[in-house]
């Protein structure tokens, strides 16, 4: 019974001690989680104030070279059209957290709330608890750094967004609008890339309609800035169907993927000189890879003399790249074993 | 704002005004490909490598003003490329792959030259893709090259790592913890990304030569090749180093990358070698500041008052020759950015404005010509 109650008791002292020892070693909340928390326990709002004129050429400084006023101001001009979308309010609340913590290093939360509430008095408290979500969410993206980044991609997108909606909710759809189209077009091609080969028509529009439905009517301008990668994106996985024609129909196809991406005649012609070229030095490569490999398999090793030849053939069959060819061979890099991923290499 | 400091601003200002400067980088002649180190270049521990949390990469212009996913310091017709090469592979192979896609590009663009920045293993691969379109163009066909953080002559981190240092038992394992999970897909090889940073060739019995020493034999600093050259070099106290650097975290192996001497006098895995004291701004957590400065040396200049600028350092003078720069240009911590290897891609935590800090570069090419 003794014995029984003595080992309740250490027992339950064990638990009592562990449960202390974490609650010490939680980890606690900083300074600025502290200061956003009672401001937004305060909820202090503002009134609407005159403030002062904008100055001409405020686009052409930084926003810490103003007084708090003509900051609030100038946010008021940047931001205001759009300040109902949550992406905005993130973009203006990052400019401010690069260089707030900076100048005011011990109460730059204050000066955000003050920047704030001088700039949009009817939504100082919805902007504050962004900013607090924002502090926090960059808070949790550092603290599972390493661990994210050993996560499946799977797996981590989960994780990630399971954080995004807690602290942001809907919102996050908005704040996350580029990413979240970027990932869709991601999975439309790693679908593409799974489905078997044929039917490259049906695929390609596919892709093209997935980049019209993402972009929208951001489509041509975003077209203009990522078509190369857009494009090279597409031929990687469309290789199987690549492979599969002969040197005519795949010369053809490629003009086509690249002309229903936009590009023009110019580029198009381009294109196929290119093409032509890298076919002509894809053959070469495999002449030179079989002339080497005679010379490299002679008993014995190679001679001097077979060195000088294997220079010369480099010279015939690689021009001004020769000496290139040979530093790749020196360190191990034969390029005849490359993968060859039409439209790309 | 008090009086002083008032003043002080508005004469910054009026600096500003009477020097013509503006905000933002104007548009660069030629376009400007972004490489990428390590990993992928999209996905750097689950991070955007050469952009933000949001999915804007930082080449990314504004074309409206009320835009949210884009640079707003850079110029709204600034034509940029991210570029991108199998994640962990030597520079011999990702240097022709990069040739390849700055090809590709200005195929589709029909653009005659470009800039490059590269980041990390991404300025010494841009060297390599300097020389093949040389050879395939005939001509110059970089303007300005500009490596950040790029362990030109190589990083102790990586033999540390082939050697099976204490905290390593696994050389993939190892690279994976530091840079994220790409290492497993197919078409990477840790073992030869990891040689080919190291400065001498890592074993005499492989039957190959890698490492830094005969990369830059090869790939040096050149007019033939590209026009302007520079770098930018980061270090940064241990305590203040990104944790995904876990070497440097759990206090295994601390670089000292500060000492001078021709090659690498004591095997560490870089040239030059340490002077005696480590964790004291002498390294960026993965290369030290001896192994970094190519050509000229660029000062970046951070304002919380007025836009960044970035400056030739002209005191320290030009690396012409990757394998053999003074005793100054390996051991001076003048001009060197106080920033960790993965702060300038973007990787939190830090408080580093990577948008202003690319559109300070793209705003450097443009004096440059490029």
């Amino acid at each position: 019974m003794i014995k029984n109650k003595k080992f309740l008791y250490i027992v339950l002292l064990s638990i009592s001690l562990i449960f202390l020892i974490i609650l010490f070693l939680r980890p606690g909340k900083d300074k600025n989680q502290k200061d956003f928390e009672s401001i937004l326990t305060e909820g202090k709002t503002f009134e609407s104030r005159e403030l002062p004129t904008l100055p001409e050429d405020y686009g052409d400084h930084k926003l810490m070279e103003y007084s708090v006023e003509e900051i609030a101001r100038i946010l008021q001009e940047k931001y205001g059209k759009n300040i109902e979308n949550p992406a905005a309010q993130i973009a203006m609340i990052e400019e401010l957290m690069k260089d707030l913590p900076k100048l005011y290093p011990n109460d730059w939360v204050k000066v955000l709330n003050q920047i704030l509430g001088y700039a949009f008095p009817d939504k100082v408290l919805e902007l504050m608890r962004m900013s607090e979500n924002l502090y926090n969410y960059n808070k949790f993206r550092e603290s599972n750094m390493s661990k994210v980044g050993l996560m499946s991609d799977e797996a981590r997108r989960q994780m990630v967004w399971k954080e995004r909606y807690r602290l942001f909710g809907e919102k996050a759809d908005q704040i996350w609008a580029m990413e979240k189209k970027m990932t869709a077009i991601g999975d439309t091609l790693k679908r593409i890339k799974e489905s078997p080969a044929g039917n490259l028509d049906a695929k390609l529009s596919n892709y093209s309609q997935t980049l019209r439905e993402q972009f929208g009517k951001e489509y041509p301008r975003i077209m203009e800035n990522k078509r190369q990668q857009l494009t090279e994106g597409f031929m990687v996985s469309v290789q199987k169907d690549l492979k599969v024609l002969s040197y005519g129909e795949r010369k053809s196809a490629l003009r086509e993927i690249r002309s229903a991406m936009g590009m023009d005649s110019a580029a198009l012609g381009r294109w196929d000189a290119l093409e032509e070229e890298r076919e002509k030095a894809w053959q070469n490569q495999q002449k030179y890879s079989d002339k080497r490999t005679q010379l490299s398999s002679k008993k014995g090793g190679m001679t001097p003399e077979d060195e000088k030849q294997l220079d010369s053939l480099r010279k015939q069959y690689f021009g001004e790249e020769a000496e290139i060819i040979k530093n790749e061979e020196a360190s191990g890099y034969f390029r005849a074993q490359d993968e060859r991923t039409y439209g790309v290499n | 704002m008090n009086f002083k400091k008032r003043n002080l601003v508005c004469l910054i200002a009026l600096l500003v005004v009477s020097t013509g400067l503006h905000a933002g980088a104007r548009k660069t002649v030629y376009p400007v490909v972004f490489a990428h180190g390590l990993s992928g270049f999209d996905n750097l521990l689950g991070y955007y490598y050469f952009g933000n949390d949001y999915g804007t990469f930082v080449g990314d212009p504004c074309d409206e003003f009320l835009e949210t996913a884009c640079n707003g310091s850079i110029h709204s017709g600034q034509k940029a490329l991210a570029a991108s090469v199998t994640p962990f592979q030597s520079s011999e192979v990702r240097g022709t792959q990069l040739a390849d896609r700055i090809q590709n590009y200005m195929t589709s663009t029909g653009a005659t030259k470009v800039n490059i920045v590269g980041h990390s293993q991404g300025g010494i691969d841009a060297r390599k893709a300097a020389a093949v379109l040389r050879a395939r163009y005939g001509r110059q066909v970089v303007h300005v090259m500009i490596s950040v953080s790029s362990p030109h002559r190589g990083s102790p981190t990586a033999k540390y790592i082939l050697d099976l240092g204490p905290g390593v038992t696994s050389v993939i394992d190892a690279l994976a913890k530091l840079f994220g999970n790409t290492i497993y897909g197919s078409g990477n090889d840790g073992v030869a990304a990891a040689k080919q940073l190291v400065y001498n060739d890592y074993s005499s019995t492989d039957g190959v030569t890698t490492g830094m020493k005969a990369f830059n034999n090869n790939y040096n600093v050149s007019a033939d090749t590209a026009n302007y050259w520079a770098s930018i070099i980061t270090a940064q106290d241990s305590l203040n180093t990104n944790p995904a650097l876990f070497l440097l975290k759990e206090g295994f192996y601390n670089i000292d990358g500060d000492g001078y001497c021709l090659d690498d006098c004591d095997n560490d895995g870089a040239a030059g070698k340490g002077d005696g004291t480590r964790g004291n701004g002498d390294d960026d957590g993965l290369v030290g500041i001896n192994s970094q400065q190519m050509g000229y040396r660029l000062q970046y200049n951070e304002c919380a008052i007025c836009f960044d600028t970035i400056t030739v350092n002209s005191t320290l003078g030009y690396v012409s020759n990757l394998n053999a720069p003074t005793s100054a240009q390996m051991t001076s911590k003048s001009s060197v950015v106080s920033q960790d290897h993965l702060d300038v891609v973007g990787v939190p935590p830090d408080t580093f404005d990577e948008e202003e800090f690319y559109a300070s570069i793209l705003e450097f090419i443009v004096t440059k010509g490029g």
